[in-house]
């Protein structure tokens, strides 16, 4: 509660009302995807692989079939044969082939976890004891876990048929690496031969997952006429509906994808992994089908974020000026292509001026679940290396971090990411907060160390739908197709509130299902509040015009002499003597002056701005045992407008400690049999609240003029810098530079060892 | 008609042989070019929009009924994800 | 295996259920007896956000057996207001943002309940230190504690005024 509070010009943006959904989500009513009961429901559960890599030589279900209150079993062979098709997913592509193999494992297993059969019991216990009587015969085969080994020219195959994309000539032979992409500007060697200091190291760190604490869970109901109801817990219920129709071949118009309360997703429910499969045993069955993921099978059989290993050589002239950077990635993708590496291609340095550089990515296969979104999918990994070895140059130079980060700091008109030139972003603006924040020159303690590290993210628009309607009394009822998943239906209501001047309270907001409404995009890629927004905005002014032309009406007026203020029609006319119309009278009366008061915006905004952000950490490591303790963290972001200036706040706050947990403990961790050892949140550690200080925040607001309240996107930045701050701040206190995460207290004892 | 650059990038390139290299195009909006880059490169068409997006001068252009500024920049990139 | 019959109070009521010898204080509540406000994130006592009230000593209900709740007093966060008037803790929550997803946020009540219960004072370290077995992966924790110390603060001014 450290913002400024409604500003000028605006009566509710900036301010923090609670939000509509707040009290069901208080008093356990909500229902989240866990919860949902339909009648008649069978309990479902999949038997998951225990080989990293093997060929499914057979699978016999027929003991399993033959146990009583088993409904229905559900294989590969279940699921229609696809032709390989590229299809929208939140806001990249997949290949329907792969997401159809991520519901359940067609020929080879690829990762330990994945799906090989499913089943439909009338309770959970059956269902469990059914999975226990399918045989499946395995041919194992050798499996690789690690970059550099499934980059070997004979190291196990995991796609026959994959050759690398990006490579002249194309590949006669078939291997682990997907995908190549290189961008290059100037002359790297020759930059770098001139430069005063030069920096270079190699970067690692391995898969980590985005930790929602709601694992996944649906209920499905397949009717035999071909229409379905799917109700679950999802980012997006359109790219629900489009991925299970695509993966079972069936018309969309017969799905009616209903989102229920998100337990958080991070990026990781942007897709389907148990959808296509309830739909199946529901349709086998003829009954509804609940499947749910324990933990484990969250950490073993989801999407985690891509693992990498980067080698990063970057140079600048004596009084701090980059010259050059020279940057190789690779990105751990799992088991299926995925976007990892283009990504981090274009978040890893535009940022900053460079006079050159030389970028070149790759993708690798391995046998791990396949890779999906993680809050700025794929950017703080770059991010990582690039604003380590930043901090190690300013330290060689003997510059201020912050002070060196200003010197090449992109500003408006640079060139953007993709050609063009950067609009109203505020990058300076944020690393002069810092610079000036009491943190960034408050004393440190013994065995203390002050990290900064900046970064940004795209951030996105596209598609999205909003309707708003009057009740007879003039309340406001707002429907949108985007998700709540950290109090998006309060922003909304600020929004619509603000637009047609009436009390917060008067608006109401419902996320509907996806055949009441039409197409939006996921919430995801921090595009919400702008996008969805502006859809709000958008109807909520054609509202007002209506409203206008039926006071116009019901003044006999010409609509030219209506004004809108204040929740209410105001006519100029100065024979009708300032006249006002209400809202609630103008709604009173909609059905003498031409019908329902109702609209619908449907948007496609394309000008939205990157984010920027900035955060600086204390740590204390302990020289005895290497713990790590995080005693102060600020974090600075220009966040366009703050629409409710708590929710945020909270997205800055929760990125950031996401971030913190990817530096010091997150990891997966395989054994030598390719199994993930610790699929649980005992051993994926995520933080806890005794790990963490307060996350002060500061919201840099340099609104995006292109969003009628300024909106940027807020969500997804936050935690790209943390990996660096930590890491720079560790560094420091430990005195001895870390490239590799998470920052264990056994790695951070050894490097202070192994320095002398 | 307008004469515009194509500048294809990442999984783009593959479609044109895969050195990224540069290469001109008449058409008069974006389904126009979508559809000689398709006739030139079969599947483009299919990639286009889905796993591709174009950016023309610099401004990511979802309108394809939009005119094709004479001598355009046309850059086509790959559609990333956000979380 | 003989299913079990078990009698026990709920939020101030007797309730009845038949479980499986097997099944967890948890799957009861949310399967048996409808009360879904407690919720499954991990099912090994990791996450918290089954916590609940066992004669009035907060546990994770997955990690209870159905059967052990046989003559005992529960309280979960369906009971924690009073009617409608919501209970200081669900309402600060509410007033300080300290859920995004809310998920985990009937455990966090629970456990905040059950704290302020035992120390109507505790310093920041003692809130995170108590707090620190339920989970919250949205918020980084800032707005809960901030929730938290302001719940105990005007419960203490209640009392004081009481």
């Amino acid at each position: 509660m450290n913002a400024p509070e409604a500003k000028s010009g605006f009566r509710h943006v900036g301010t923090r009302p609670v939000r509509p959904d707040g009290i069901d989500k208080v008093t356990g009513k909500a229902i989240y995807s866990p919860d949902f009961v339909a009648p008649g429901m069978l309990q479902g559960a999949i038997l998951r692989s225990p080989h990293p890599h093997a060929r499914i030589r057979s699978i016999d279900t027929s003991k399993a079939e033959a146990l009583p209150g088993v409904k229905a079993i559900v294989t590969a062979d279940d699921f229609p044969t696809l032709k390989s098709l590229m299809v929208t997913m939140g806001e990249s592509a997949g290949n329907i082939i792969h997401v159809s193999r991520k519901c359940m494992a067609q020929g080879k297993v690829l990762y330990d976890g994945h799906a090989v059969a499913a089943v439909a019991a009338t309770s959970a216990v059956i269902a469990a004891e059914a999975l226990k009587l399918i045989e499946v015969d395995y041919e194992v085969l050798p499996h690789v876990i690690d970059i550099d080994e499934a980059m070997q020219p004979d190291a196990p195959l995991l796609h026959e048929d994959m050759v690398t994309e990006g490579v002249q000539p194309r590949p006669d032979k078939p291997s682990n690496i997907p995908t190549y992409v290189s961008k290059t500007k100037g002359d790297v060697a020759e930059a770098l031969g001139r430069a005063a200091a030069v920096v270079e190291g190699r970067y690692s760190m391995p898969m980590v997952h985005q930790g929602y604490i709601e694992p996944h869970a649906c209920v499905a109901s397949w009717n035999a006429d071909g229409q379905a109801n799917i109700w679950c817990s999802t980012q997006g219920a359109f790219v629900v509906r489009m991925l299970t129709a695509s993966v079972l071949g069936i018309s969309q118009a017969d799905i009616r994808v209903t989102p229920l309360e998100i337990g958080g997703g991070f990026g990781g429910k942007t897709t389907v992994y148990l959808e296509p499969v309830a739909m199946l045993l529901s349709r086998k069955s003829g009954r509804p089908v609940r499947l749910a993921m324990t933990r484990e099978e969250v950490f073993r059989a989801s999407g985690p974020a891509p693992g990498v290993q980067i080698d990063f050589k970057i140079g600048a002239t004596a009084d701090g000026y980059l010259l050059g950077a020279d940057l190789s990635m690779k990105y751990n993708v799992g088991a299926f292509p995925g976007n990892g590496v283009q990504v981090g291609l274009i978040t890893a340095l535009y940022h900053y001026r460079f006079e050159s550089f030389a970028m070149h990515g790759w993708n690798v296969v391995t046998n791990m679940p396949g890779i999906h979104a993680y809050r700025a999918p794929c950017a703080p990994q770059v991010n990582f290396a690039v604003e380590s070895a930043i901090d190690e140059l300013a330290y060689k130079l003997g510059i201020d971090p912050i002070e060196l980060r200003l010197k090449n700091a992109v500003v408006p008109g640079d060139p953007g990411f993709t050609g063009g030139t950067l609009g109203e972003i505020g990058f300076v603006e944020c690393l002069e907060a810092a610079k000036a924040h009491p943190h960034y020159s408050a004393p440190l303690g013994p065995n203390q160390g002050r990290g900064v590290a900046a970064s940004y993210w795209i951030n996105a628009g596209g598609p999205s739908v909003a309707a708003v309607s009057l009740a007879e009394d003039g309340s406001v009822l707002v429907t949108t197709g985007s998700p709540d998943i950290g109090g998006s239906r309060a922003s909304m209501a600020i929004m619509a509130a603000e637009t047609l001047c009436i009390p917060y309270e008067k608006v109401r907001v419902t996320i509907a299902d996806t055949s009441a409404i039409g197409f939006s995009m996921v919430t995801g890629g921090s595009r919400t509040t702008y996008a969805t927004g502006k859809a709000v905005i958008e109807a909520a002014e054609t509202i007002i015009s209506i409203m206008k032309a039926r006071a116009a009406g019901m003044w006999g007026v010409d609509v030219a002499d209506v004004a809108w203020g204040d929740g209410e029609a105001i006519c100029l006319d100065p024979a009708k003597d300032n006249q006002r119309l209400p809202i609630g009278k103008i709604a009173a009366r909609m059905n003498n002056t031409g019908g329902p008061i109702s609209a619908e915006a449907s948007v496609n905004p394309h000008d939205y701005l990157p984010a920027f952000g900035v955060h600086i950490c204390d740590s204390e490591v302990d020289p005895e045992t290497g713990q790590t303790t995080i005693v102060r963290y600020t974090a600075i972001q220009d966040v366009g407008r703050a629409i409710h200036a708590d929710y945020c706040e909270g997205q800055i706050q929760g990125g950031a400690v996401q971030g913190i947990g990817w530096a010091l403990n997150e990891a997966f961790i395989h054994d030598k049999a390719g199994r993930l050892d610790n699929p649980g949140f005992l051993d994926y550690r995520v933080p806890v609240c005794s790990d963490l200080p307060m996350i002060d925040t500061v919201m840099v607001e340099k609104p995006n003029p292109a969003h009628p309240f300024g909106v940027k996107g807020v969500g997804e930045v936050p935690i790209v810098p943390p990996l660096a701050t930590v890491a720079n701040a560790v560094s420091r206190a430990a005195g001895v530079r870390i490239r590799d995460l998470p920052l264990s207290p056994d790695r951070v004892y050894s490097a202070i060892k192994s320095k002398g | 008609m307008s004469r515009v650059r194509i500048v294809p990038t990442g999984a783009a390139a593959e479609y044109f042989g895969g050195s990224g290299e540069e290469f001109d195009a008449e058409a008069g909006n974006l389904f126009q070019l979508v559809e000689v880059l398709d006739a030139r490169a079969p599947g483009f068409g299919d990639a286009a929009g889905v796993q591709l997006v174009f950016a023309v001068n610099g401004e990511v252009t979802e309108d394809w009924t939009a005119p094709l500024p004479e001598r355009a920049e046309v850059l086509i990139v790959t559609k990333i994800s956000g979380g | 295996m003989t299913k079990q019959f078990v009698t026990t109070t709920v939020n101030g009521d007797t309730a009845e259920f038949i479980c499986e010898p097997g099944e967890s204080l948890l799957d009861a509540l949310r399967g048996r007896l409808q009360l879904t406000g407690s919720k499954e994130g991990c099912g090994s006592g990791d996450c918290g956000a089954c916590t609940i009230l066992l004669d009035g000593e907060m546990v994770c209900s997955c990690l209870v057996f159905a059967a052990e709740a046989e003559g005992r007093v529960i309280e979960t966060v369906e009971g924690m207001a009073d009617g409608s008037v919501l209970h200081p803790v669900q309402r600060k929550f509410l007033e300080h943002a300290a859920l995004q997803c809310g998920f985990c946020t009937p455990g966090f009540l629970v456990a905040t309940k059950a704290l302020l219960d035992h120390n109507p004072d505790p310093s920041e370290h003692e809130i995170r230190y108590w707090l620190a077995g339920n989970l919250c992966r949205c918020t980084g924790y800032d707005k809960i504690v901030r929730a938290v110390q302001d719940t105990a603060r005007e419960m203490r001014n209640e009392r004081k005024t009481a």
